[in-house]
């Protein structure tokens, strides 16, 4: 008999209006009525990502100092399903400013980036989890004007992909060696901000203009990416400001969903044949800035973290409308700015 | 040319540098003036007097405070000088004798000090309590018996600073506050090196927080404008070295 059945949430924040850190919250998969469980200080955690196993959590610590050092950095913890988060150690990132964090799926690698300096860093991981110092250390060419990186993360294990500033570019290097493989220049300089990867597609947003460019994963075959598809977050219609922050891709590749700050909202789009989106729907959130969000791995609910009305919102996702459902529930927490969600949890 | 002439040619270029030996050393004067002023008013939380008297009014300026990274441009230089007076806050500052030099033009000084200070925030004694969210809060590092908090910290530094010679007076261009610790008066910089790491963030953060209006090109937020230059602070692994690596006096041997 389940006496319980929740989603483990986890909420990184900025260091301000009072924040704890990283909140630990129970989302019940039924009523979806949020409950915070745990906090662990942490240092403007700008980004938060969980092992596929959902035993370890790994976030940057997008700041100027990092342990005495002029330096951001990377915190690993073990979780627990009492939604404590044990700290297991931290490296420094080879650069402030650590925006974004990722994980392989073998667990075997962890990748950051950093925005200032525009360097990124591999590091491989102990068999507990814990970061050993960087293996790899990249930095950007010495003749960037502006030296900045934004997202990074792993493309068919081999790869690892990051967004440019510097370049204006999405840049994909050997994960093992750190050769540079191949690059995408955005014309008309964009600012470039995230991806994700799906399948044999990888979908890579801009800020501003809000556009998502597909590209067909043909590193194996020749070491180059393929754009099959630009396409609008807003829509072609819409004239207001815009500033992106996150997309999101199902676990299934049906769904991509994309956060747009101006209009607190989420474009939910189907993945068709060949990776193509088609839009579907733009749903309003309830609350201000989506900084960043989250879709659990069964692909039931979103956790979107409102940055300026410090608050997080969760809605159900309805896969077969490819639309977000419900006026959905609320929970105070300062300053949220990533998310990570865990597998349903139940307990008997 | 004969003896008179060699003479007075001789004892001419010895005026010459006489004349500037004395303007060498009114330039150190000044300079210990101006940084003594800077001393002042920075004790008497008197910020804007420091911006409006003792910086250049060049956007070359530049101010680096620990592992902040350069604040660049006059405006996000006054983000670190203007701030509201808080009841029972107090930040202090001394220097020692400067290791300073001049550039043989005249227009550039280079100097070197080491400072003590002492931050000071009455907090939960003082006749302005910061609220349950305040971000005054995490930097109360000290507590009484009964759970209130306070700060009183001490700190040892060392101030790099640059100027330029600007309508007939010396002013800062470039400042550099490095760091050798900080830690509460009772409690010692070992054993809190490594206690500091969880607030130091918001500690620096905190110290370019202005009660003013941004520019446009802000967007709202006071970043700084590159990576850090140098720092070095305590920690229980560090090994002392040479920061800054330009000592005053070293630009003339490039």
């Amino acid at each position: 008999m389940i006496f319980k059945s929740f989603y483990q949430v986890y909420i990184g924040t900025n260091s301000v209006r009072g924040s704890k850190g990283i909140y630990t919250v129970h989302v019940d998969a039924d009523t979806l009525e949020p409950e915070i469980v745990s906090t662990a200080q942490n240092f403007n955690t700008g980004s938060l990502t969980l092992s596929t196993d959902d035993g370890r959590l790994y976030a940057a610590v997008e700041g100027m100092t990092f342990d005495g050092y002029a330096d951001g950095g990377v915190r690993s913890y073990r979780t627990h399903e009492n939604g404590i988060l044990e700290v297991l150690n931290g490296q420094r990132a080879n650069g402030q400013r650590t925006c974004c964090v990722a994980v392989d799926d073998t667990l075997k690698y962890a990748y950051a980036c950093n925005f200032y300096r525009g360097s990124f860093s591999v590091y491989d991981l102990e068999a507990d989890g814990r970061l050993k110092p960087a293996r790899l250390v990249i930095e950007p060419p010495a003749d960037a004007r502006w030296k900045a990186l934004h997202c990074i993360g792993q493309i068919d294990g081999e790869y690892i992909g990051v967004i440019s500033l510097a370049e204006c570019a999405f840049i994909v290097y050997r994960a093992d060696t750190g050769e540079r493989v191949t690059s995408y220049e955005f014309p008309d300089q964009p600012f470039p901000r995230c991806f994700e990867v799906s399948g044999k597609y990888i979908y890579v947003m801009m800020q501003s203009p809000d556009d998502i460019y597909v590209f067909e994963n043909c590193l194996r075959e020749n070491r180059q990416i393929r754009l099959v598809q630009k396409i609008s977050v807003m829509g072609e219609d819409y004239q207001g400001m815009c500033a992106t922050s996150m997309l999101r891709v199902t676990d299934d590749g049906h769904l991509l969903l994309a956060a747009h700050r101006p209009t607190n909202s989420l474009t939910v789009f189907r993945i068709g044949d060949g990776g193509l989106l088609e839009q579907s729907c733009v749903a309003k959130l309830p609350g201000e800035t989506p900084r960043d969000f989250n879709i659990s791995r069964d692909g039931k609910i979103m956790v979107a973290a409102m940055q300026k009305s410090n608050e997080i919102c969760i809605l159900r996702v309805d896969e077969e409308k490819a639309a977000l459902i419900g006026s959905g529930t609320k929970i105070h927490i300062p300053s949220p700015a990533s998310v990570a969600i865990s597998r349903r949890i139940s307990i008997e | 040319m004969n003896n008179s002439e060699i003479n007075l040619k001789k004892i001419e270029e010895r005026l010459s540098e006489l004349e500037q030996k004395v303007r060498m050393q009114d330039a150190r004067t000044a300079i210990s003036d101006l940084m003594g002023r800077y001393v002042f008013y920075y004790s008497a939380g008197a910020g804007e007097r420091i911006v409006d008297e003792l910086w250049t009014k060049s956007e070359d300026a530049s101010l680096e405070y620990g592992a902040s990274a350069r604040y660049e441009n006059l405006w996000k230089i006054k983000t670190f000088y203007f701030k509201d007076p808080v009841p029972g806050k107090l930040n202090t500052l001394a220097l020692s004798s400067p290791m300073l030099s001049v550039s043989d033009d005249e227009t550039r000084a280079h100097g070197l000090w080491t400072a003590f200070g002492t931050e000071t925030d009455a907090g939960d004694l003082g006749g302005s309590m910061p609220g349950e969210f305040d971000g005054r809060r995490v930097l109360l590092s000290s507590h009484t018996e009964d759970g209130r908090s306070y700060r009183a910290e001490i700190l040892l530094q060392k101030y790099d600073v640059m100027f330029i010679h600007e309508e007939g007076a010396w002013k800062i261009l470039h400042l550099h506050v490095g760091e050798f610790f900080r830690c509460p008066y009772d409690r010692d910089w070992v054993l809190y090196a490594k206690e500091r790491f969880e607030t130091d963030g918001m500690w620096l953060e905190s110290l370019f927080e202005a009660p003013m209006e941004f520019p446009p090109v802000a967007h709202g937020e006071n970043l700084p404008s590159g990576s850090s230059t140098w720092h070095w602070q305590y920690t229980m692994d560090a090994i002392p070295e040479l920061f800054p690596k330009l000592l005053p006096g070293d630009e003339k041997k490039i």
